[in-house]
Order: structure tokens, then C-alpha cells, then sequence
């Protein structure tokens, strides 16, 4: 990056905000997604609004491309800066401004930890709902961003149910506020665009989210089962019998394994194909009934173990236990991809099923821990980087796997975003013409297209540098994944 | 394990790049940068076993930013050996790039400020005792700083020097004896903090156990291991390894947690030591399951908190046995402190060597503690101890920093 | 017919969405969506309207699937049809908006429309995914099928409440969920005003969790839905703030809500929608006295019967104010959403990229609104 640039922008931050040190921007160079990256040119840590609106501004004077970053938990690179550029990190923006109990809600800057604020309010009897499995270190930001989900949104909502009102940058360097703490939408819904919209619409700096009260009661029950049908037959029921369970969680076997070695270690049963992990919550009254009906469902389709948590304690391991699950992965496997995938929830069988046949066409294995209440599929793909063929294979093997969800209704992402992991898959569910809309929109909010771009949209180019140097395009990968393919038949 | 010859690969391949560790870092917590969080320093260890990096200014900086808490492994769902990783680092940091960082750091950080020689006067006093006296006379260090440091030492509060409990020496069990236990005296609670010491084996005989002090024991080797001096870490575990005879004891019993978490882990830099470190406790985790409590009778009345040292709960997992004996003194009002499982910034010598960092991260913590308006804090490190009576001098509070052990034999009949 | 007194050249009914498509490609003048026209008096007047398109053509199911909890309806399918169908499989869309059953799908979606219920939020919370058709007829959609779903960016939060001024909906997918195992309501007048504050200050500081918790004036009756668990249910009833609460249940129970509904249309011929927060509804009733009032109390928001465009702009001073229903003349004095000026700026240049001949509903919304 040219000198005179960094003036600028030391000059607007501080020279401590701002680094282009090479040993630094390495560790930039990619979020959670660590299988694609590529280095900024710049980063910058500015402390309030106007210094990320001043930062834009230097940006679109010089044409230089820019994005927002929280913590880098994202899991589809959108905090990835694929064409280089200035990276604006909004963890130095991490405080909560105002917590209105009354009205039931706080004001809160995106660098901000999700469960931070939680904790913050715990004491009013309230709760920020959306639990994203990162919740302890992703920030609100992010999850703006994002319209991160998590278990509980079965029953509460994504973000976008829980963001009142914002403040944000627009790519042009504009300061806008959208919304109101009453988040009653009001006409043409613009901060509902924005939520969701990978960051590539607005910077968000200031954020207001509802808070809930907490529930008065809460079961948490964990039912084991020796096959995947019966688990899945088990949440088809639940819905059928009008249950609506705040959260309603699929873990498979090589999870079980993998979380039971690590830290979060949560009492799983190593001898199951699978369990479920099922909350309810609300009054007191009635929920009782609600678990006893769940649990005999859960026992008319076999499962042979099911348990009650039976106190706050044993309830917070078992979540910490499917919280650590993505993580715990590295106990089995050197490196792992995270897929994610929307199904309707009455496919659960099938597609569980195709997921592994396909594993062992690859020789890949794959761990299952997902929302099934929803139908929000994680496939992970365990591999080595190490091992060049591995890191071809799963390319392929995940396009394979989003094509079986798709297939069968569904859809790219439920939560983690498109990014520039899957928008070369944008048109296995989108039309031209629906891309067309989109970019309508994009255009409106980031008239200048610096901000975040090659992100969401198909490029055709998929990533600037996958897994380890010297791989070049997906269609060469792909033509020696077929290779590799037919020389294993023959 | 890690390899000979500094590559660690399969320690770096734990981790998945999820990112759950970085609210557990301090200096993550106040920087907010990537490179200063426990991902980011992986992601450069690596990069550089990759030869994407070399091991340049900023790369010695932010590793040597790390406190080596270890509050990351405990969020760690992966199960990364973060300190081993960034132990094995740091040596070959040094290895490849001598000791000129060191010195440069130093000068830059303590020479303009005249107070702290105040601290960086004690932490002299580790030096000569941890092996890093000939490594410090190499790089010309010591008779730059010589003078002010005689000057600052001469300024020392005598009264902190108390005598401890002698080398070679027997303590015979109270009542009916349970078993034998060996004592690991350790450089600066033995010298500066004597009567911790004098405590622990009081508490010990009172439990019923028959207390030795081997003689042979040196210096555990931590801050050399910590600032990446391998090789005279290993010298020193070696030494201490033959100094105990660990198969006829019930357990080796240490007081400091950075010298117990770094006993416990020789094993790592040393082979044969497998016996010796299983035998290994911290006196906490070793008095909560003896009959002490029977003895515990004198009242305290007062407000007591106490805060994790890293290296005990982070380092050796132990967090439960310190509140239980703590809370069962007759009388005392036992308050939990809000991020109690946080670094308080002492970490070694890293408030030396980091000073604006480790003073911020103290002010935090010095916060907690004002709410928690507790009368007396117990920590079970030496480092955290003057770290922390430090930080209530910055802050104008009045408390009273002490060992767990120092209130418990207060409580003894 | 005629709407803001004007009277449409003409009026297309299409029957299919590739109907719906060739009739914007072939109409080159002013075009406006229709449903059940049951709101034809919320938004700014139109500026010109040479083709009406009425939507209640598209008036199929295209597809249910009880057990993931979705459908997808046309835009024309109106809300009684669709809740009428959904009755079978005991799941509902829980929206109950002030214009009806007869009102259609693709209406309630345009104007965000709502009543009562509030607890699980408006429509814009339901919809998963939308299929529209474009000024130029060109068809897209947005979302999917499925219930959770963030892939490519959420449009249907852009078309929901723009009034028909973006695009035309077409088709709707919707999530649901399962009906109430019970629902109760309890209805207690109050002495006066002040009285009607205390005792929602005490519910809302309960934990107490209706679905519905209205304040009606100028009678200061409080009206509170409770649905859940029959447990529960009775758990909530057996601890409402004391007062002499009517409970009623079944059909007394929609016969009660029904009457509201009505109430609701006669409040008044201009009617605004006060955005305040929860503890400042009572502040908002007594500071500006309207004739007659009906408050979302957990929501902060007050429906409000007044009579002239000052009172209109001494309350746009202190809250954000939306108008509900008012004489044209006024609405267009007014504005109808009175956006602040980066947001007017925004939805200006939202509304010249999908329309750049302004011929969809002109006025209606932002190009309607004058520049604050």
C-alpha cells in the first residue's frame, strides 16, 4: 500500500491504529474459514464511528477496497479480504453503551462478545436470545452481519427477529441510524436488508438488541439412540405433536467421540449412533407435561437412553458439550470444513443417509451436529491439509453434499452465510434474474462496490488462494478429484 | 510431544482456527488484535514452520506479548497444548535470534522509568536464582542496568524479606501420621516470602504427614522455560528430578503455582520424569482432601476473595480445592470475584517487560476487586501476590494480599 | 372504483403469475396492486394509477407441508383461506392484522399490516421467501422454502411494508407454528387513565407473558390474550395483578377480540400510529389526550385518533409517527412515515433502482413523502 495512504490513514486513527506489517496482516489474512485466504494491505482498529466513516473515505478516495471484521469466527470467509484492501477491525469498538431494562433493551457497539451481553444483563432477570455455537467469542457485529443463528432460534428468532434500530457506515463513508428501540418497522424495511447482508451494505457500529426475560423454567433432556432414522423420526414427532421446543439439537457418533475428548467433555454416550438434545422452556406450569410428553416420544422411537438435566450445572455442560462440538473436532481430525446447509425437516432421513454414502465414496469422514428442529444441517468434513488429494477432495465432496439439500428443497446456507465459500453455488438456488434483484439492492447500499467485495455473488474465480499454495482453479481441482475417482474404481 | 528441533507441527494441528479462545486471552482482551490472541499467535507459529514468515521484529513482539496464562487451553474445545507450543517457540526464538531482543526490550521498557527498578530489582533477585544470570551477562545487560538496579535494591522494604523453611530439613506428622510428603521450596517464596513457606509445612504436619525438604532441589526452571532458555530449563529439571525420591513419597507438595504447573510438565522437556511429576500437587489441591478442616477452629472474620493464579487453574486445572478450604475457616465472609479465573498481568516477569499491557490488565482486575469490596485477597502465586499489592497501591485500596495457606494456618487450633 | 380519487384506466385480474408478469410487460403507464383493498387509504395518495391489478386472481395454495411447517400461497389467498387450511393440521399463522381475513396475503405483506397479536411479531417474522414480479415483468425471488435460511440477501424484508412501490408480490412461502393447546383473554375496565397506567406498569413487571396486551381508550379497558400450554394458561390467569378481571375463553373469546377489531375502524377518520417504548405509553396518552386510543402497551406503541395536521406535527416533534388512515389531502401534507433524511435518501434511491419510471403505486410511499 502506498505510503502516502498509510499517512492518511495514521492520520485519521493514530499510528497505533493502523498496521501494514507483513508478520501482522499474515494473521489477517482469513476468519474461522481457514481454508481460503489472501492478506489485506492494511489494518485498522478505529475507536468510533466517524474514524470508521473517515477510513471509508480515504478508502473511496483511493479506490482501495474495505471490510468490516469483529473476531473472525465467521465460517464462509466474509471477513476475508479477497481482493486485498484495508480490513476494518471493530474489536476496539466493544462496549455496551445503555441497557434499558424497562423497555428491554441495549444499545451495544458491534465489537461487542454476543455473550457479553448476556452476562451484562443477567442480573435484570434478561437475556440476549440468539446463541450462536460461538457465542463466547463471536461479536454482535458479526452476527448483524451475518443474521447469525444457534440453537435457540428454533423457537426465538435469528438476529434479525432480535436487532431493533442500528447506526452504520454506508460504502460511500454516509452515516445512517435505521430503526427504533420499539423496533417497529416503519415503511421500506432497510435495516432488515442490511441484517444479513454479509457486510457488504453497510459497516454496522452501533447496534440495539432486544433483550428477553428469561424463562422462568427450563428442561434440558438428552435422548440416545442406536440409529439415524429413529432420531429423526423422533423430531418429525415433536413437530407433528405442536411441541415447540426452544432448542432441538443432532449430534452424531464421530461428534460424540470428538467432544468427549476434549475440554467440554459432557457425559454423551460413546456407545450411541446418535442423540438429541431437546429444551423446552416457559412457566413452570405445564412444562413438566411438555417433557413427559417429549420423552415418550423420544421411547416410542427407541431411544434407550433418555436423561433430564437435572440442575443448571449439568445443563450448562451438556450445551458447552454441543457448543465445543466444531472445535472439539481438532481431538479426530487435523482440519475440518463446516458445512451448512437448510433442509425441510421431513428430509432429515433421506439426506443424513446420502451424506454418507457420499463420505465413503471420498473415503472422507463426516461428523453430524446440527439444529434438526430446523432442518439447519452442519456436515463437517474431517480431513488433513497436509494431504493435497484430501484438500482437493472436499471442494468437491462439499459442493456434492450442498447439491443433495438442495435437491430436495433446500437451501445454501441457514446461518453462516455465503460469502466466498459457496457463491459459486448462488446458482444451484438462484436465477439470473433473482441474483439481478439482488445486486439491485447491493448497488443502493454500496453505490462505490469497495465495500467487502467478490463476496455472496458468483465470481467464477472461486477463492484467491485455497488451502496451501500452488492450487489454482476449482475446475482443475475438479478434474483431478474425477481422476482420482476413476482410478479408485478400476 | 513436541519434536526435537523446535518444529511442532502436530501441536499447531489441534486447532481449528474457531476463534473460542480469544475472549479468554488478557491481551487479546486489551488490544483487541488478532496477532495478540492465542489464535493469531498459533496462526504465526505455524505460518513460520510453513516458511511463510520469518521470525521477524512484530513476530518476537507478539510472542513475547504472550502471558503464558493459559487461560486459553482451558477454552480451548480442541484441546490445543498452547504453553508447550509457545514455550518450544520462544526457545527457538531465542536460538535464532539471540538474546538482542531481550536486551532491546528491556532497555526500551525499564530503563526510562526509574520506578520500575522497584520491581525489576526483585525480579533481579529471580534471576540469579533461575538461570538466567549467565544468560543476562551475555548480552551485556546487567552492567548497563547494575547501577540503578544496586540503587533500587537498596531501596527495598527490608520486612519483605523473611526467612523460610531450611533445605535438609524434617517435619514431624501431628497426631496420627497419614504419610510423608517431600516440600518444594521454591526460589522466591523460600527468600522473599519465608513465612508462606513456615505456613505451608505447619499446615502439612497439622494434616497429619511427615514433611521432607531434599536438600539437592533447585530452582523449578520456569521463567527460563518461559523466556524460552530450554536448555537451562532442562539442566534444572533434571537436577530436581534426582533431588526427590519420588516412589517413597505420598506427594511432592509445591506452594507456588507457576513452579507446580512447571513440575507437573517435565515430563515435556525431559525424559525419566514421569514419576517424579505424578507425584506433584499444589498444597491446595493436596490439603482439600486431608482431615485439616477438623483443625481449622480459630475464627476469621472478615471479607475474603480469592483470584486464580493462571497457572493453577489454567496450568494444572485446579479451581474448586482453594474456595473449599478457604470457605471452611470458621467465620469468614467468602466473596467470588467477578473474572477471578482472569490474568492478573504479573505472569513471570512480564510486568517488566511489558509494562503498559500488564498495567492495564491489572487496572481491570483492579476493578473487579473493588467491587467485590473484600478486606483480604488469597492467591497462591508469588508473582500474583506482588503484582496484586502492587495494584491496590495504584488503585488507593486498602487489602491484604496473602497466600490461601498464610489465612489457613492463621485458622489452626 | 377509485382510489385517492383517482379512477383507474383500467383493472387487470390475472389468474397465474406468468399472467401477472405479461401484463406488467405489456402496461406501460401507472400500475396498481390490489388485493382485497381492505387499506387503500394507508400510504400517500397516488399520484396516478392508469392500471389496477387485482391480485385476488392468484388465489392458490401451491404448496403445504404440514410436518416441516410451511406453506406457500399466492399473493391473492387471503388470510381467513389461508388459516381456514392450516386449521386441519392444528397450526396457524399467528397474525391477526386489523383488516381481517378477507384481507389477502400479498396486502398484509405490502403494508406490513397488524393488530393485536403481537407477541411473535408481524408477517415480515413469518415469510421465508417471496417470489415478485418487476415493473418490467421480469419474475424473481428471494429466500426459499425452508424455515431458516440466510442464503443470498433477505429481499422479502425490502418488499414486506414497501406497499407495492418495489415490486408486485407474487407468491409467498410462510412459516407456522402449532396452534395454542389454549388461549384465554381478561378484560378489566379501569377508573381512568391514570389507574389503566398502573395496572399495565404492574403487568408488564410481571412475568407474565401475554400474546396480546391492549389498552383501550377512551374507556381505559385492558385487554390481555394469553396462549400456551393450558397450564400455563391458567398459571398466568390465577396471577394477574388484582382487579376485577373478566375471563373468557372459546368462542366468546373471538367474538370479544372481533368486537376490537371493529373498534379499531371506527376510532376515527385520522388515526395515527405513535412509536414510543413500553414505559412511555402512558406519557403519550396523557400528553396528547386523543379521542380515542388503542395501545400495544408491550410494544410502546399507541394507535391514535386525533384531528388536524398540527396535532400530526407536535407529535412528530417528540416520536416517530406513522399514519395509519387520514384524508388524503392530509396524508399527503403529512407523509405518511416522515423518514429522516439519510433514510429518506436511501429508500429514494431503492425505490429509482427497481422503479425508474416511478410507475409502481406512484406517490404511494417514498415518492409521496417530501423531504424532511
Amino acid at each position: 500500500m502506498r505510503r502516502e495512504i498509510i499517512d492518511r490513514l495514521e492520520r485519521a486513527l493514530g499510528a497505533a491504529a493502523v498496521t501494514t506489517d507483513d508478520t501482522e496482516l499474515l494473521v489477517y489474512e482469513c476468519d474461522a474459514l481457514a481454508l481460503f485466504k489472501n492478506k489485506p494491505d492494511a489494518v485498522v482498529f478505529p475507536a468510533n464511528t466517524e474514524q470508521v466513516a473517515e477510513v471509508v473515505r480515504i478508502a473511496n478516495e483511493y479506490r482501495i477496497p474495505f471490510l468490516p471484521r469483529g473476531s473472525g469466527t465467521g465460517l464462509s470467509g466474509g471477513a476475508m479480504a479477497i481482493d486485498g484492501g484495508i480490513i476494518i477491525e471493530l474489536q476496539g469498538m466493544n462496549r455496551i453503551l445503555s441497557v434499558d431494562v424497562d423497555n428491554r433493551f441495549a444499545v451495544v457497539q458491534p465489537g461487542v462478545v454476543n455473550i457479553h451481553i448476556s452476562q451484562a444483563v443477567a442480573p435484570h432477570g434478561l437475556y440476549y436470545a440468539p446463541d450462536p455455537s460461538s457465542q463466547s467469542a463471536c461479536s454482535i457485529g458479526g452476527n448483524v452481519a451475518e443474521n447469525a443463528g444457534g440453537p435457540h432460534c428454533l423457537k426465538y428468532g435469528m438476529t434479525t427477529n432480535h436487532i431493533l434500530a442500528i447506526e452504520a457506515v454506508l460504502s460511500s463513508g454516509e452515516v445512517v441510524r435505521l430503526g427504533n428501540p420499539a423496533g417497529e418497522a416503519v415503511g421500506m424495511d432497510l435495516l432488515g436488508a442490511i441484517v444479513g447482508s454479509e457486510g457488504t451494505f453497510a459497516i454496522v457500529t452501533e447496534i440495539t438488541v432486544r433483550l428477553l426475560p428469561k424463562p422462568q423454567a427450563v428442561k434440558t433432556l438428552l435422548a440416545a439412540y442406536k440409529s439415524f432414522e429413529e432420531c429423526s423420526q423422533t423430531v418429525s414427532d415433536i413437530v407433528a405433536a405442536g411441541i415447540v421446543p426452544a432448542a432441538l439439537e443432532f449430534m452424531d457418533d464421530n461428534t460424540i467421540v470428538a467432544v468427549e475428548a476434549s475440554v467440554y467433555r459432557a457425559g454423551f454416550p460413546l456407545d450411541a449412533r446418535a442423540v438429541l438434545l431437546i429444551e423446552v422452556d416457559g412457566f413452570s406450569d405445564g412444562l413438566t407435561e411438555t417433557a413427559a410428553e417429549i420423552i415418550e416420544i423420544c421411547r416410542r422411537n427407541n431411544a434407550y437412553d433418555v436423561r433430564v438435566a437435572k440442575d443448571e450445572e449439568e445443563r450448562a455442560r451438556l450445551w458447552m458439550g454441543r457448543k465445543g462440538s466444531f472445535g472439539a473436532m481438532g481431538r479426530i481430525s487435523p482440519d475440518m470444513m463446516v458445512m451448512d446447509a437448510v433442509i425441510p425437516r421431513t428430509q432429515l432421513p433421506g439426506v443424513l443417509a446420502g451424506i454418507e454414502r457420499i463420505s465413503e465414496r471420498y473415503r472422507l469422514k463426516v461428523a453430524n451436529v446440527f439444529h434438526a428442529g430446523d432442518g439447519n444441517l452442519h456436515p463437517l468434513i474431517l480431513f488433513d491439509s497436509r494431504h493435497q488429494d484430501q484438500v482437493d477432495k472436499i471442494l468437491i465432496m462439499g459442493e456434492e453434499i450442498m447439491r443433495l439439500c438442495v435437491g430436495v428443497g433446500g437451501s445454501l446456507s441457514g446461518e453462516h452465510g455465503v460469502g466466498c465459500e459457496k457463491n459459486d453455488f448462488m446458482g444451484m438456488v438462484f436465477t439470473e434474474s433473482d441474483l439481478e434483484s439482488m445486486a439491485c439492492v447491493k448497488r443502493v447500499f454500496n453505490s462505490s462496490g469497495l465495500l467487502n467485495p467478490s463476496k455472496v455473488f458468483p465470481t467464477g474465480r472461486g477463492c484467491t488462494e485455497i488451502g496451501r499454495p500452488g492450487t489454482t482453479s476449482t475446475e482443475e481441482i475438479g478434474r483431478k478429484v474425477e481422476k482420482m475417482l476413476l482410478g479408485q474404481k478400476q | 510431544m513436541v519434536k526435537e528441533g523446535t518444529k511442532h507441527p502436530e501441536l499447531y494441528l489441534d486447532c481449528v482456527h474457531c476463534g473460542l479462545c480469544l475472549p479468554s486471552c488478557p491481551t487479546y482482551r486489551v488490544l483487541g488484535t488478532e496477532m495478540d490472541s492465542p489464535r493469531g499467535r498459533i496462526y504465526l507459529m505455524r505460518a513460520y514452520d510453513e516458511g511463510r514468515t520469518k521470525i521477524t521484529e512484530s513476530f518476537v513482539e507478539h510472542m513475547f506479548r504472550c502471558l503464558d496464562c493459559r487461560a486459553c487451553e482451558t477454552a480451548c474445545p480442541s484441546g490445543v497444548h498452547f504453553g508447550e507450543m509457545m514455550e518450544s517457540m520462544r526457545a527457538e526464538i531465542v536460538t535464532e535470534r539471540s538474546a538482542h531482543w531481550l536486551s532491546r526490550l528491556v532497555l526500551k521498557h525499564v530503563f526510562p522509568y526509574p520506578w520500575r527498578f522497584d520491581l525489576a530489582s526483585r525480579a533481579l533477585q529471580l534471576y540469579r536464582q533461575s538461570g538466567f544470570q549467565g544468560f543476562v551477562r551475555s548480552t551485556g545487560l546487567l552492567e548497563r542496568l547494575a547501577p540503578k538496579v544496586a540503587m533500587a535494591e537498596a531501596l527495598m522494604p527490608e520486612a519483605e524479606i523473611e526467612s523460610g523453611v531450611a533445605l535438609e530439613s524434617f517435619h514431624r506428622a501431628e497426631g496420627r501420621k497419614q504419610g510423608t510428603v517431600a516440600f518444594f521450596t521454591g526460589c522466591v517464596m523460600n527468600s522473599m516470602m519465608g513465612s508462606i513457606n513456615q505456613a505451608s509445612v505447619r499446615l502439612l504436619t497439622a494434616a497429619g504427614y511427615d514433611v521432607v525438604v531434599p536438600g539437592n532441589q533447585i530452582c523449578c526452571g520456569a521463567l527460563a522455560n518461559h523466556a524460552g532458555l530450554r536448555d537451562t530449563a532442562r539442566e534444572m529439571a533434571g537436577k530436581n528430578v534426582s533431588a526427590f525420591d519420588a516412589k517413597d513419597l505420598d506427594a511432592i507438595i509445591i506452594n507456588a503455582a507457576g513452579c507446580g504447573a512447571m513440575l507437573k510438565e517435565y515430563p515435556v522437556l525431559i525424559g525419566g520424569a514421569e514419576g517424579f511429576a505424578s507425584k506433584v500437587q499444589d498444597i491446595s489441591e493436596f490439603l482439600a482432601s486431608t482431615r485439616i478442616y477438623d483443625r481449622l477452629r480459630i475464627p476469621i472474620e472478615r471479607r475474603v476473595g480469592y483470584d486464580d493464579p493462571c497457572h493453577l487453574i489454567h496450568g494444572q486445572g485446579v479451581k474448586a480445592q482453594p474456595r473449599m478450604l478457604l470457605k471452611s475457616i470458621p467465620g469468614i465472609q467468602f466473596v467470588e470475584i467477578e473474572g477471578a479465573d482472569q490474568c492478573c498481568g504479573s505472569a513471570g516477569t512480564y510486568n517488566i517487560t511489558q509494562n503498559e499491557l500488564s498495567m492495564e490488565i491489572l487496572d481491570r482486575k483492579m476493578i473487579s476487586i473493588r467491587k467485590a469490596n473484600i478486606e483480604i485477597l488469597a492467591t497462591g502465586n508469588p508473582g500474583c501476590m506482588f503484582q496484586f499489592r502492587y495494584g491496590a497501591r495504584r488503585a488507593g485500596i486498602s487489602l491484604e494480599v496473602v497466600h490461601p495457606v498464610e489465612l489457613l494456618a492463621r485458622s489452626l487450633d | 372504483m377509485t382510489i385517492d380519487g383517482i379512477t383507474p384506466g383500467k383493472v387487470l385480474r390475472p389468474e397465474s403469475i406468468d399472467e401477472l408478469s405479461q401484463a406488467l410487460r405489456a402496461e406501460s403507464g401507472a400500475v396498481v396492486p390490489l388485493g382485497a383493498a381492505t387499506q387503500t387509504c394507508f400510504g400517500n395518495p397516488l399520484h396516478r394509477a392508469d392500471c389496477v391489478l387485482d391480485l385476488t386472481g392468484l388465489s392458490r395454495i401451491t404448496e403445504y407441508n404440514p410436518a416441516d411447517l410451511t406453506i406457500h400461497v399466492e399473493a391473492g389467498v387471503t388470510l381467513g383461506q389461508l388459516q381456514h387450511a392450516l386449521r386441519e393440521n392444528n397450526q396457524f399463522l399467528p397474525l391477526d392484522p386489523w383488516n381481517g381475513p378477507q384481507a389477502t396475503i400479498g396486502g398484509i405483506a405490502a403494508a406490513n399490516a397488524q393488530g393485536p397479536f403481537r407477541a411473535a411479531g408481524t408477517i415480515r417474522d413469518w415469510i421465508i421467501g417471496m417470489k415478485v414480479v418487476h415493473v418490467d415483468g421480469r419474475i424473481s425471488k428471494t429466500g426459499g422454502r425452508v424455515v431458516k435460511n440466510v442464503t443470498g440477501y433477505d429481499l422479502a424484508k425490502l418488499y414486506t411494508g414497501s406497499l407495492g412501490t418495489l415490486a408486485v408480490v407474487a407468491e409467498i412461502s410462510l412459516k407456522l407454528r402449532a396452534r395454542f393447546a389454549r388461549t384465554a383473554t381478561a378484560i378489566v375496565r379501569c377508573e381512568n387513565a391514570a389507574a389503566a397506567g398502573r395496572l399495565l406498569s404492574a403487568i408488564r413487571h410481571s412475568p407474565l407473558s401475554p400474546v396480546s396486551c391492549e389498552w383501550v381508550g377512551p374507556e381505559n379497558t385492558v385487554w390481555l390474550r394469553f396462549g400456551e400450554h393450558p397450564s400455563a394458561v391458567d398459571w398466568q390467569i390465577r396471577n394477574l395483578p388484582a382487579a376485577d378481571w373478566k375471563i373468557i375463553e372459546g368462542a366468546d373469546e373471538s367474538a370479544e377480540w372481533e368486537k376490537l377489531r371493529r373498534q379499531y375502524h371506527e376510532l376515527g377518520s385520522v388515526m395515527l400510529r405513535v412509536i414510543g417504548l413500553p414505559s412511555t405509553v402512558s406519557e403519550i396518552v396523557s400528553e396528547y389526550q386523543p379521542h380515542a386510543w388503542i395501545a400495544h402497551v408491550m410494544n410502546g406503541i399507541v394507535l391514535m385518533s386525533v384531528s388536524t395536521g398540527d396535532e400530526i406535527r407536535a407529535i412528530r416533534s417528540r416520536y416517530r409517527v406513522v399514519v395509519e388512515k387520514a384524508p388524503a389531502e392530509m396524508r399527503r401534507e403529512a407523509g405518511t412515515f416522515a423518514p429522516a433524511p439519510a433514510e429518506y435518501e436511501l429508500m429514494k434511491k431503492m425505490k429509482e433502482a427497481f422503479d425508474p419510471e416511478g410507475r409502481l403505486n406512484p406517490g404511494r410511499h417514498v415518492d409521496g413523502e417530501r423531504r424532511n
